[in-house]
C-alpha cells in the first residue's frame, strides 16, 4: 500500500469500510462490548469478533507495524488517513490494547527478530492481551525503585515478589514486567525488561476495589515463578531506557484515548436534561453556558494537540510532548467530570438503588474514577518534571 | 493557493532575524511614531501587507498561513505594526469586491494602509452598532463613534460597519474626514478613537454583506490577535526560561526548584496547546474550512489563556526587578493584556462559542 498516494489510499479505505464495517459496529459502545482481544474475555455483540478480523486480516489493528509482524506498513500519513475515515463513520475501535499501545511499539524498537516474529502478530490480530507490571508497593513515581526480582537459574530466571496496579492483569494473558536482575547495581542500571505468561504456576493476581466501585487493577504475586530466558527483553540491566520509552508511548495513548472514560453523554446534553429548553436556545443558566463553552474550548484544542502528537508518533516518536497531552488530559477529562456532577447536583449523591437513575450513578462514578486520571501513567508531578527538565531544560541544581 | 513549508520556514526565519534586530521589544511602551513608520516601510519593501493576497489580486500568494508565521514572529517582539489591520482584515474586507481591486492591490502593495473599526464599547461587541448610515448626496453620511481602533492614525481609508436602513454595513472613508483621537495606552501600540460627525461616503464606499460580512472581519482580525498572542507568549517563556537558568539564590540556580519547574512546565503545556489550536486556524483558513468561525474562537481563547498565564508568570519569576520599568516583562503583560481585550476576552469568545454549538 505504501505505492498510494494519499487520495487513492483514502478511495481504497473507504471502499473496504463500505464493504467490511458492520452497521452494528457504528454505534456507541457501551463499557462491556469493548473489544480487548484476549483468551479469557469475549465482548458480548457477536459483530466485535467479526470487525477485529477483518481489520486484523488488513493489518490495520496495527496500520503503522510492517506487514511481517502483523501490520500493513502504512506511513504516518497514510495511518492518519485510515484515522479519519474510521472517525467519519464513527466506528468502534476494532481492538483496544496494552499489546497495541505500549509494548508493541517497544518490541518493535528493542526486541530481537525471533520476539518481534513470536509477540507482535498475536497482538495485533487481538489473540493475546498483556496488562503491564511497572508500579510496586514501594515503588510508584519512584519507579526505579522496584524491587520485583528476577534471579539467574541457567536456562531461566526465577522471578518473586509483587506488582501492583496492574490494570485488567485478571484479564490478561500475559505481563511485561520490569524485574531487578542486579541488586548490586546503581538503581537504573540493574533492572530489565521481562515478558511473563500469567499462567505460569507461582502467580496470584487479586483485583483492588477503587473509590468509584469499578476494579480495572490488580495487585499480581509472584512467588518463585519460573520464566525462559528467551522473553527478555533487550540488554540485560538494560531495562530502564524500554521502560521510559513505553511510558510514552503509554501517556499518548491514554491522553488519546480520553482515558477510556465513555463520552457518549456531554455535559451540554446533561444540562439540556436539567434546565430544558430545545437544541439551538441558549442554556437557561448564563455562567454554567460559559463553563461548559469554556471546557468545550480547550478539549477543542486539546485535541489538535493530541491529534499533532499522534502524527509524530506515528512518524517515529513524540517524546516528551506525550508528557504535555497527559498532564492536559487528565486536567480536562477531571474538570469535565466536576462540572458533570455540578449539573446534576444531589442526584449526583447517589452510590446505587432505585432513587437514582442509572445515568447519574454513571456519572458520579465517572467523576470518581477520573480522580485517577491524574496519577496512572505517571502522575501529573513526574509529567510536569518530564517538561521541566527534557522539554525545557531546567537545571537539576 | 499557499506556501510550501520550506517556503514558511524562510520567512518565519527572515520574519525572526528582522524582528529581533530591527524591532525587538522594548521595556519603553511609550511609542515612536518615527521609528514605527520606518519599520513599517521596511516591511513594505519586503512585500508583507501582500503574503496573504493571491497574486491575481496583486499580492504574494503565499496564503493565510504565511501571513499567521509573520504575525507570529511580530507577536514575539510586541512590534506595533499595521500587518494585522492593514494586510490582514483590511486586505480580507476587499477581497470579492470588484469595485475596490485596486485598492486591494494598493493594500497588498503597500502603498496604501487600511484600518478596520467595528467596535464601539469598552468590552469587545462588534454586534453593538450605533454608529448609523444615512442616504444622503447620492451616497451615505455616516455619523457615530468607533471605539480602541488600531492603526487608525496612520491608515489612508478606514472600514468602518455602521447601521443603513434595517441591515448592517462596511463602509470604506477617507482616514482624513475622520476625527481621530489617539489613545495613550499601557502596551504602547497605535490605537485611537474614531469619530464620524457626518462623513459622506460615494455609493461604491458600500462593500457587498451584512452582519454576515462584520462577523467575518471580526474572525480574521481574532485570528490574527491569536497568532500575535501565541508569539508574545512563547517569547515570554523563552525569556523566563532563560532567567530561571541563571538566576542564583540559596547557591542554586533558581530553576532547580520543583515549585518553579512545574510552573513552567504549566506554562510550557498551555503554549502548546495554544499552538496546535492556532497553526490549526491558519490552515483551515488556507482551506476555507467551514468550521473556521468556531476554530478562531477556541485559538483566540486558549492563546490568550496561555498568553495571561505566562504574562503573570514572567512578572513574578523574574522578581524585583520584573517590576521596573527597565525590564521588557511588563512591557509583555501590559501588550498582553491589551491583546486579550481586542476581538473577544474569555466571556465573550465563550457566549459566543456557545451560540455557534446550539447551547
Amino acid at each position: 500500500m505504501a505505492e498510494l498516494d494519499l487520495s487513492q489510499f483514502r478511495s481504497m479505505v473507504r471502499e473496504w469500510l463500505a464493504m467490511h464495517l458492520p452497521a452494528s459496529m457504528r454505534t456507541p459502545m457501551p463499557e462491556d462490548e469493548m473489544p480487548w482481544g484476549g483468551r479469557k474475555t469475549r465482548s458480548p455483540h457477536p459483530d466485535t469478533e467479526r470487525w477485529l478480523q477483518a481489520m486484523a486480516a488488513q493489518g490495520w489493528t496495527a496500520p503503522t507495524w510492517p506487514r511481517e509482524y502483523g501490520g500493513a506498513g502504512l506511513s504516518a500519513d497514510q495511518a492518519a488517513v485510515l484515522r479519519e475515515e474510521l472517525a467519519r463513520l464513527q466506528a468502534r475501535p476494532a481492538l483496544f490494547s496494552f499489546g497495541l499501545w505500549m509494548l508493541g511499539p517497544v518490541l518493535l524498537e528493542f526486541a530481537d527478530e525471533a520476539q518481534k516474529r513470536r509477540f507482535l502478530p498475536p497482538i495485533a490480530r487481538g489473540e493475546i492481551r498483556w496488562c503491564q507490571g511497572y508500579s510496586e508497593p514501594g515503588a510508584g513515581s519512584d519507579l526505579a525503585s522496584l524491587k520485583l526480582r528476577a534471579v539467574d537459574h541457567g536456562d531461566h530466571w526465577r522471578v518473586s515478589g509483587q506488582k501492583v496496579w496492574t490494570s485488567y492483569a485478571d484479564k490478561s494473558d500475559w505481563i511485561f514486567a520490569l524485574v531487578r536482575t542486579d541488586p548490586t547495581a546503581a538503581r537504573h542500571l540493574g533492572i530489565s525488561f521481562l515478558l511473563i505468561d500469567l499462567a505460569t504456576p507461582g502467580i496470584t493476581v487479586r483485583p483492588i476495589h477503587l473509590i468509584s466501585g469499578s476494579s480495572p487493577f490488580c495487585e499480581t504475586f509472584f512467588d518463585d515463578v519460573r520464566v525462559p530466558k528467551d522473553q527478555l527483553v533487550g540488554p540485560l540491566n538494560g531495562g530502564w531506557a524500554i521502560a521510559k520509552r513505553l511510558l510514552e508511548h503509554e501517556r499518548q495513548n491514554v491522553a488519546a484515548g480520553g482515558f477510556g472514560a465513555d463520552r457518549s453523554v456531554t455535559n451540554v446534553q446533561l444540562a439540556r436534561r436539567v434546565l430544558g429548553g430545545g437544541a439551538g436556545e441558549p442554556l437557561g443558566d448564563p455562567v454554567l453556558r460559559e463553563q461548559l463553552a469554556g471546557q468545550a474550548m480547550f478539549e477543542e484544542a486539546l485535541a489538535l494537540c493530541t491529534r499533532r502528537v499522534q502524527r509524530s508518533l506515528d512518524a517515529g516518536g513524540a517524546g516528551p510532548m506525550s508528557s504535555v497531552i497527559k498532564i492536559a488530559s487528565a486536567r480536562a477529562n477531571q474538570e469535565r467530570a466536576e462540572l458533570a456532577v455540578e449539573i446534576l447536583g444531589m442526584d449526583a449523591m447517589g452510590w446505587s438503588g432505585d432513587a437514582f437513575a442509572a445515568a447519574a450513578v454513571a456519572e458520579s462514578r465517572k467523576w470518581l474514577r477520573s480522580k485517577g486520571h491524574s496519577i496512572e501513567g505517571g502522575t501529573t508531578e513526574i509529567n510536569l518534571n518530564v517538561v521541566a527538565k527534557r522539554v525545557l531544560g531546567l537545571p537539576d541544581q | 493557493m499557499s506556501a510550501n513549508e520550506e517556503e514558511l520556514a524562510l520567512l518565519r526565519d527572515a520574519a525572526r532575524h528582522w524582528a529581533t534586530h530591527e524591532a525587538p521589544a522594548s521595556p519603553e511602551h511609550r511609542r515612536d511614531p518615527a521609528a514605527a513608520a520606518r519599520r513599517w516601510r521596511s516591511m513594505v519593501e519586503m512585500g508583507w501587507p501582500g503574503v496573504a493576497v493571491p497574486e491575481a489580486a496583486g499580492g504574494a500568494g503565499m496564503g493565510f498561513v504565511g501571513m499567521g508565521v509573520l504575525l507570529h514572529e511580530l507577536g514575539r517582539e510586541l512590534v506595533d505594526a499595521p500587518l494585522l489591520a492593514s494586510g490582514l482584515v483590511g486586505a480580507q474586507a476587499l477581497a470579492g469586491q470588484p469595485q475596490q481591486a485596486d485598492l486591494l492591490a494598493r493594500v497588498a502593495a503597500g502603498t496604501a494602509t487600511l484600518a478596520v473599526a467595528l467596535n464601539e464599547r469598552a468590552h469587545h461587541a462588534p454586534e453593538v452598532i450605533e454608529t448609523t448610515a444615512e442616504p444622503a448626496a447620492g451616497g451615505w453620511r455616516l455619523h457615530g463613534i468607533k471605539r480602541y481602533v488600531l492603526n487608525a492614525a496612520e491608515a489612508d481609508r478606514l472600514v468602518v460597519s455602521a447601521r443603513a436602513g434595517d441591515g448592517v454595513a462596511l463602509f470604506v472613508i477617507d482616514r482624513a474626514r475622520c476625527g481621530i483621537e489617539p489613545l495613550d495606552t499601557i502596551d504602547g501600540r497605535s490605537c485611537a478613537h474614531v469619530v464620524l460627525d457626518g462623513v459622506d461616503v460615494p455609493p461604491a464606499g458600500r462593500l457587498h454583506g451584512g452582519a454576515e460580512a462584520v462577523q467575518a472581519l471580526d474572525t480574521w482580525a481574532r485570528l490574527g490577535m491569536a497568532a500575535e498572542l501565541l508569539g508574545a507568549a512563547e517569547r515570554m517563556l523563552e525569556i523566563t526560561v532563560d532567567y530561571l537558568k541563571t538566576r542564583e539564590q540559596f547557591g542554586r540556580r533558581i530553576g532547580s526548584f520543583q515549585a518553579l519547574q512545574h510552573r513552567a512546565a504549566q506554562m510550557y503545556v498551555a503554549q502548546e496547546i495554544a499552538r496546535a489550536a492556532v497553526e490549526e486556524a491558519w490552515a483551515a483558513a488556507d482551506r476555507g474550512d467551514a468550521g473556521l468561525a468556531r476554530m478562531v474562537l477556541v485559538a483566540k481563547q486558549v492563546a490568550g489563556d496561555a498568553a495571561h498565564l505566562i504574562s503573570k508568570e514572567i512578572v513574578q519569576m523574574h522578581g524585583g526587578i520584573g517590576m521596573t520599568s527597565e525590564h521588557v516583562a511588563g512591557r509583555y503583560l501590559k501588550w498582553t493584556r491589551c491583546s486579550e481585550q481586542h476581538h473577544g476576552t474569555g466571556a465573550w469568545l465563550a457566549r459566543r462559542y456557545a451560540e455557534l454549538a446550539g447551547f
